[in-house]
């Protein structure tokens, strides 16, 4: 997937976006950070057709994002917003169909595929045992998950997922981490998301994006472009950059 | 387990709703000023013998089926409404479609009497031009539920102000089926039974076959979008037959309101939320409560007659704050 030249205002005519240009490579996991309005949930809007830029493209196998029809691009690209809401007496087998719908017509039935793909992102969300609790009973941790096997059972080879880590205890940040690594590792998939925690980026990434007032900084694998000078010019932050044998690369702040 | 059990309530819920809808439709059928007993009436209906029965049949029988076909309407109306705008608050009454639709009758029948059978018509552009304004003044808030009922208030207040200036400005006593502010199912005609028969029947049939849109609605507009469900174009379709839905009722049998609200609110706590139920139960039980209302009107003070919708509004109030009391379960998690 090719982003180029982004740029993008919402209705206010404040611009949000400026000459984004980024590449997201194929089976890899790629890492939007940045501090709280700089633009990388907007990005991420743009990059899965929810906002239309003013101006550049995303273009996606070689075809503009907003030329595919939608259940067409659906099958391409799959995503797990920040908050999301369903009926509250949904189950959570139900809400995963949910993800089947992008290869159906309003009244079509059920097939055999359908079935699998579902029980497939069941298994491995480890929801498979809860798939008839509502999701209202389930822990924040679980309802994170019913909503990635929601997009698994979409079947797509990219998969978007803004801040799936918010508002998680640290046992369920990594868990959603782990799963998002075997997925792009085991399954092939390619995997742009945003990120709060630097470490987890650095720790899960193949490459990180790091933006700033709706500008790139910097693009890159973590191991080569996370220095003090870049955490400080993008967050302001003054950190220590620390190699351990075992842990590999991780930052450490030390202040402003 | 739980599953069995919800399984059951609703089971439950839909025979009991359907019972109860058969036993006071015939209760209502026979009771009044003129009373029958349930033989003589099933018996005359076939022979045509009894003159009673003839007299109920040209003068209650209307009534009954208008009733219940503007309980239904009415009912699923709100639940379509209530899934578009994802508000439970959302009610052809509350947010004016039902006085648009009527304001557009009154200056029908007012304006031009000989076009009678295109009432409907009327009553649809005139529910479909109320619906399109709270919408598009609610809209840049995001739908925000509490906006869109006051929205929705005030189109209300202006669109039966309008109806009322227009009623009183040509003398009270023309105006003798449509009233802007309640309604009374006497002095139907077979002839509104053929209207409303025709287009509710319409609307009904149209609204199941959404069910799935409507429950597609319970998501966000983002997750269905990357979905590759056309969210805009459902949202105007549910919304177009659930005006059409209101306005009929309301060109036919006038104003009622709650009962858009109180239904499918019960509805959901009885059956669910899944709209393959919630549907058909709506429009059962709605047809159920103004049957009930109106006969209630008609036989508690005989020979005075109560509008149903005062009955409606009655029972209404009251009840819809032990509703809300009793459990806030609204859209969403």
């Amino acid at each position: 997937m090719e982003i180029n030249n982004i740029s993008f205002a919402y209705q206010d005519k404040i611009k949000r976006l400026h000459g984004i240009d980024a590449q997201i490579n194929q089976g890899e996991i790629t890492t939007i950070i940045g501090p709280n309005g700089c633009g990388k949930s907007t990005l991420l809007g743009i990059i899965t057709n929810n906002y239309q830029p003013q101006e550049g493209q995303v273009i996606l196998d070689g075809k503009v994002i907003n030329k595919y029809k939608p259940k067409e691009l659906a099958q391409k690209l799959g995503v797990v917003h920040q908050q999301n809401t369903a009926p509250s007496d949904m189950t959570v087998e139900k809400l995963v169909e949910y993800g089947r719908l992008p290869y159906k017509n309003t009244f079509s039935p059920k097939t055999d595929e359908d079935e699998e793909k579902v029980e497939w992102a069941l298994r491995r969300t480890g929801l498979l045992d809860r798939k008839d609790s509502k999701i209202d009973a389930l822990s924040g941790g679980q309802q994170q998950r019913a909503w990635i096997a929601m997009a698994l059972a979409q079947d797509t080879p990219f998969l978007f997922l803004d801040e799936p880590t918010s508002n998680l205890d640290i046992y369920y940040q990594y868990e959603i981490l782990d799963l998002v690594k075997q997925l792009c590792d085991e399954h092939g998939l390619t995997i742009v998301m945003v990120l709060h925690d630097i470490n987890q980026a650095i720790q899960y990434s193949h490459q990180i994006i790091a933006m700033k007032q709706g500008k790139i900084i910097e693009k890159g694998n973590p191991k080569e472009i996370v220095t003090p000078k870049l955490i400080h010019d993008v967050y302001g932050v003054n950190v220590v950059v620390k190699n351990d044998e075992d842990l590999g690369m991780y930052i450490v702040p030390v202040g402003i | 387990m739980k599953e069995v059990l919800s399984m059951v309530k609703k089971l439950v819920s839909f025979i009991v709703v359907i019972i109860l809808l058969v036993a006071v439709t015939l209760y209502s059928a026979i009771s009044g000023s003129i009373e029958i007993t349930a033989g003589e009436l099933i018996k005359g209906l076939f022979t045509g013998t009894n003159d009673n029965v003839e007299i109920i049949k040209d003068l209650r029988f209307p009534r009954i089926i208008i009733a219940l076909f503007a309980g239904a309407t009415l009912s699923v109306s709100g639940v379509l409404l209530q899934a578009v705008m994802r508000n439970p608050l959302a009610e052809p009454g509350i947010i004016g479609v039902s006085s648009g639709a009527g304001f557009m009758s009154i200056i029908m029948i007012t304006f031009f009497p000989t076009l009678f059978f295109y009432t409907p018509l009327f009553s649809f552009i005139g529910g479909a031009i109320a619906f399109l304004l709270v919408y598009m003044f609610s809209w840049k808030s995001g739908l925000n539920p509490l906006r869109m009922i006051l929205i929705g208030v005030a189109i209300n207040a202006l669109f039966t102000g309008l109806s009322e200036f227009l009623s009183s400005s040509n003398g009270s006593s023309m105006m003798s089926g449509v009233s802007v502010t309640s309604s009374t199912l006497t002095m139907k005609t077979w002839n509104d039974v053929e209207i409303i028969a025709l287009y509710g029947t319409i609307g009904l049939i149209l609204s199941f076959l959404v069910f799935a849109w409507c429950n597609h609605l319970g998501l966000k507009d983002k997750t269905l979008n990357n979905l590759g469900f056309r969210v805009n174009r459902a949202r105007f379709v549910i919304s177009l037959i659930a005006v059409l839905l209101a306005s009929i009722a309301t060109a036919v049998a006038g104003m009622f309101t709650f009962v858009g609200l109180l239904i499918p609110h019960i509805g959901r706590s009885l059956v669910g939320t899944d709209h393959k139920a919630l549907i058909p139960f709506s429009a059962l039980a709605g047809a159920l409560l103004i049957i009930t209302a109106d006969t209630l009107g008609r036989t508690i003070a005989s020979p005075i007659e109560i509008p149903a919708s005062i009955i409606m509004a009655i029972i209404g109030g009251p009840f819809l704050i032990f509703l809300l009391r009793k459990s806030d379960r609204i859209y969403g998690n």
